[in-house]
């Protein structure tokens, strides 16, 4: 038996080969046993599967309204929506539109825009006292005399 | 004839004519779910798949010429799905599919017809699932469709020399179901 043979033999059952195969086939066929034992093999297992009944397939009307429902969509809206509304590519979209939306609210408020502290006369006030007492601590106080010195440094100080 | 009528319904899909599409389902849905249950080895695969393909039929309705035979068409859109859905791992190796009693109607005249039609169902399952994919597809178009090398060739985008060598080594291991069925175990022989 040639190794095509065998092939062919399928092919020769169920009808699909030319003319000119089929007579040399045919011809092999008549002087190999084995090829017909394999021929016979095969042509009653084609038989048997295809003598088998169709399985019987229930039509279930949902399945068909559904169908029919989701061709009646437009193809856009399933579409694009269906492609792009699925995690791998929503949270990528998610992280990205945070990062604009914080780099966008960086840009608005920008220097110029930057509130600037001015103190007011009680917070002006406090500040000398707070200035006036730190002379005392850098100073040392041992004396009563000792006001009098500060007061004198903060009169040399004020005078331009 | 029917093929002409469906190539002539797919023309109006075409054109977005939803009644026409509703009589290719009705015609075809059986056929359909039959080939997926196949191809898949899954009954609640199958009818999801099926549902896929006819959607899949009506958004591609644009692309099919009427020199091409529908049931082609729809067999090739059918391989595609369900070559993808296996490749992303759809398979339900956890739910095999078995036929029921009444799926395999006995021949009258045989008393043990029922269970020789079973067992002979059972072994054609057990060959598919050995199987390769594209084995799969052209044995199920040839043996249960009826489909001819050259539509089946259209159908997987191969050559019909391919096709005729996937169907011979197909057979093959259907025949040797077959013949272990016929060959009683060891253990009843002792």
């Amino acid at each position: 038996m040639m190794p095509d043979d065998a092939e062919q033999l399928t092919a020769y059952i169920d009808g699909e080969l030319s003319p000119e195969a089929v007579q040399a086939l045919e011809a092999r066929l008549a002087a190999d046993p084995a090829l017909r034992s394999l021929h016979a093999q095969l042509a009653l297992t084609v038989a048997k599967v295809e003598a088998l009944p169709p399985e019987t397939v229930a039509v279930r009307p949902a399945a068909r309204a559904a169908v029919l429902r989701r061709v009646a969509e437009p193809e856009e809206r399933q579409g694009f929506f269906a492609a792009w509304l699925t995690p791998r590519r929503l949270l990528p979209s998610l992280g990205l539109s945070v990062a604009v939306a914080i780099a966008v609210a960086v840009s608005l408020r920008g220097p110029h825009e930057r509130e600037v502290d001015v103190p007011g006369e009680e917070e002006l006030q406090l500040a000398q006292q707070l200035d006036v007492l730190e002379n005392y601590e850098v100073l040392g106080l041992e004396s009563a005399d000792d006001f009098e010195v500060v007061a004198a440094l903060h009169e040399l100080e004020a005078t331009p | 004839m029917a093929e002409d009528d469906d190539a002539a319904l797919m023309t109006q899909v075409a054109r977005g004519d939803r009644l026409s599409f509703a009589t290719l389902f009705d015609r075809h849905w059986a056929r359909v779910v039959r080939f997926c249950r196949r191809f898949t080895g899954s009954e609640a695969l199958a009818e999801e798949a099926a549902q896929e393909v006819f959607v899949k039929l009506y958004r591609s309705a644009g692309r099919y010429r009427p020199t091409a035979k529908f049931t082609t068409f729809l067999f090739r859109v059918a391989t595609n799905h369900c070559l993808n859905e296996l490749r992303r791992g759809a398979q339900a190796a956890q739910e095999p599919f078995v036929p029921a009693a009444h799926d395999v109607a006995p021949a009258p005249e045989r008393a043990d017809a029922p269970l020789e039609a079973a067992e002979l169902q059972a072994a054609v399952v057990r060959a598919l699932d050995g199987m390769s994919d594209r084995e799969r597809a052209a044995f199920s178009l040839c043996r249960f469709e009826g489909l001819p090398y050259a539509d089946i060739a259209q159908a997987l985008e191969a050559s019909e020399a391919a096709v005729k060598s996937l169907i011979h080594r197909a057979t093959l291991q259907v025949m040797h179901e077959v013949q272990a069925l016929a060959a009683p175990p060891l253990k009843e022989l002792a």
